[in-house]
């Protein structure tokens, strides 16, 4: 859930990149943090292994606008991949306002990522949150390798709700700020209707 | 990769003696049925000639087209009730009636040795007068479809199934047998048929010494196999390697340059999945095309996954139609400013 600093006029929000491993989460991160002016960021934290395998998460705070006043900070986490890190995954979804589900587009990858969708369901609904009450966006990501599966197919398979999809080569940055402000868009006007009814 | 050649003059002796065996199971079958009608001696009289001189003399004007509906609908219904499949059903009326027609001239033929009247008149009276007889001839033509006809109802009348038996012995037995593997044979089913358990099936007495390491790949542990949609047609051709990638003891019965074809009926339901998972008695159910079906006793059943990239081209695109409704927070309203969030590569 997004804090609000009255005093420092400051909205902290916080957006989780989700995914099956090896998909191009910390990527994305990585891309945004070598490419955003050091005034927008902070440093990227990331506790990886030796492979490049997130072990715990990865956090990116970045500023991106001011909206009646207020600077909108977001934290960017992601989550480890690997299956068994699941009571990490479930613990960086707390309080989250918006998700990025990365999809890996290769054909041989369809089971894993219809799993990591169903996983990152279950750990929502652990904090009684349906992934359809928040807002979400997909990325299928390495789009340029030669055994991607259509957009067609990624979007029957995994974007039952409708949502925003994009493609995206997160090394390369292709989609990836595409992805990013969407959500950021959708996260806004999401707590602006918290304000108005009351919710918040 | 030695699949054993099926010569036409094998395909030809074959089908002559399965309808030779098909048209001896009729005929014994209507005599079994028939003959205890004139060998039941009531006084002496046969049992036959009594039922009909009880029988009512004058024609009912509508019964004989009330007989031939219910005739049809009752074949139907057993065709459909067997295989779940339209064409099959309709299939089933004309083997049914075929199968009552011929049992009815073995009646009538029986009858005229008891009664004076001609073999035309009989079997002219079969639909009027004697209808009774003719409600007997259905109780082997059921039979019939229940059995003899059975398989051939359920693949189409060979259109959608290979299940031949030309294959040698030779290859066989050169096929790697299942063992101590957890797997068992599966010697019953017909194509189509829905396995009951939804992880492995159940093992079979791991007794035979030439047992050969073979794969176990199962679904995974929720995985239910869901029905079948027998009304779509069509079939999805698969390269061998697929097949071999889940059952690499496949290989004796499969020609490497000649895809397998799976019906679209198995692969449909299990879109949504990404994974579609078949049993190895069901890649042969369409035309047994890139392989020959080796004999059910001999094959021990796997379980085949089968990647989307293989299929998904292949699948009419409608069956990927899903309408959808987007979430509530998709439909707010802009908010002033939110065009701030506008990074750019």
């Amino acid at each position: 859930m997004a804090s609000i600093n009255y005093a420092s006029k400051e909205i902290n929000c916080k957006l989780v990149y989700y995914g099956p491993g090896m998909c191009g989460k910390t990527t994305n991160l990585q891309f945004i943090h070598q490419n955003l002016t050091n005034n927008k960021r902070g440093e990227l934290v990331s506790l990886a292994t030796p492979g490049e395998r997130t072990l715990y998460f990865d956090f990116l705070p970045v500023e991106l606008a001011e909206i009646n006043g207020f600077k909108v900070k977001f934290g960017l986490y992601t989550v480890p991949g690997q299956v068994l890190y699941n009571a990490t995954r479930k613990l960086v979804l707390r309080g989250t306002d918006g998700v990025v589900f990365v999809a890996d587009s290769q054909w041989d990858i369809m089971e894993e990522n219809l799993a990591s969708l169903e996983n990152l369901k279950e750990n929502l609904a652990g904090y009684n949150v349906k992934l359809d009450d928040l807002p979400y966006i997909l990325q299928y990501n390495k789009r340029d390798l030669p055994d991607a599966a259509p957009m067609w197919y990624l979007d029957y398979l995994l974007n039952t709700l409708g949502v925003p999809s994009f493609e995206a080569v997160a090394p390369q940055g292709t989609g990836v700020y595409k992805t990013l402000n969407t959500l950021c868009r959708y996260v806004i006007r999401d707590l602006a209707h918290r304000f108005e009814t009351g919710s918040f | 990769m030695a699949t054993p050649p099926r010569t036409t003059e094998q395909e030809d002796v074959f089908g002559v003696m399965q309808t030779l065996l098909l048209v001896v199971i009729l005929v014994v079958g209507a005599l079994l049925i028939t003959l205890p009608l004139f060998a039941v001696k009531i006084g002496d009289k046969s049992l036959a000639v009594v039922i009909s001189a009880l029988l009512p003399m004058k024609d009912l004007p509508w019964l004989p087209a009330l007989l031939w509906v219910v005739e049809a609908a009752v074949y139907a219904l057993i065709g459909w009730s067997l295989t779940r499949q339209i064409p099959a059903a309709v299939g089933a009326i004309v083997l049914g009636f075929v199968t009552r027609i011929i049992v009815c001239v073995l009646i009538a033929l029986l009858l005229t040795t008891q009664e004076s009247s001609s073999l035309p008149t009989i079997l002219g009276n079969m639909h009027g007068n004697y209808w009774p007889y003719r409600i007997f001839a259905l109780i082997p033509a059921w039979l019939a479809l229940q059995w003899p006809f059975l398989p051939l109802l359920a693949s189409g009348f060979g259109m959608n199934t290979g299940a031949t038996s030309s294959v040698t012995k030779a290859a066989v037995k050169a096929a790697p047998k299942g063992g101590a593997s957890g797997f068992a044979f599966n010697t019953t089913k017909a194509p189509g048929a829905r396995p009951t358990t939804t992880t492995a099936f159940p093992t079979r007495s791991a007794s035979r010494d030439d047992a050969r390491p073979v794969h176990t790949l199962t679904p995974p542990a929720d995985f239910v196999m869901p029905k079948p949609m027998d009304s779509l047609y069509g079939a999805v051709e698969l390269p061998v390697k697929v097949i071999l990638e889940s059952v690499p003891e496949a290989e004796p019965f499969l020609t490497a340059d000649v895809p397998v074809r799976v019906r679209l009926a198995f692969i449909a339901p299990q879109l949504a999945r990404g994974t579609v998972w078949v049993t190895w008695g069901q890649i042969f159910s369409d035309n047994a095309k890139g392989g020959t079906r080796p004999p059910d006793d001999e094959i021990v059943d796997r379980w085949i996954r089968i990647r989307p990239k293989y299929y998904v081209a292949q699948v009419p695109r409608d069956l990927f139609n899903v309408q959808r409704t987007p979430p509530p927070w998709m439909r707010l309203s802009e908010v002033s400013q939110e065009n701030q969030f506008s990074l750019e590569v």
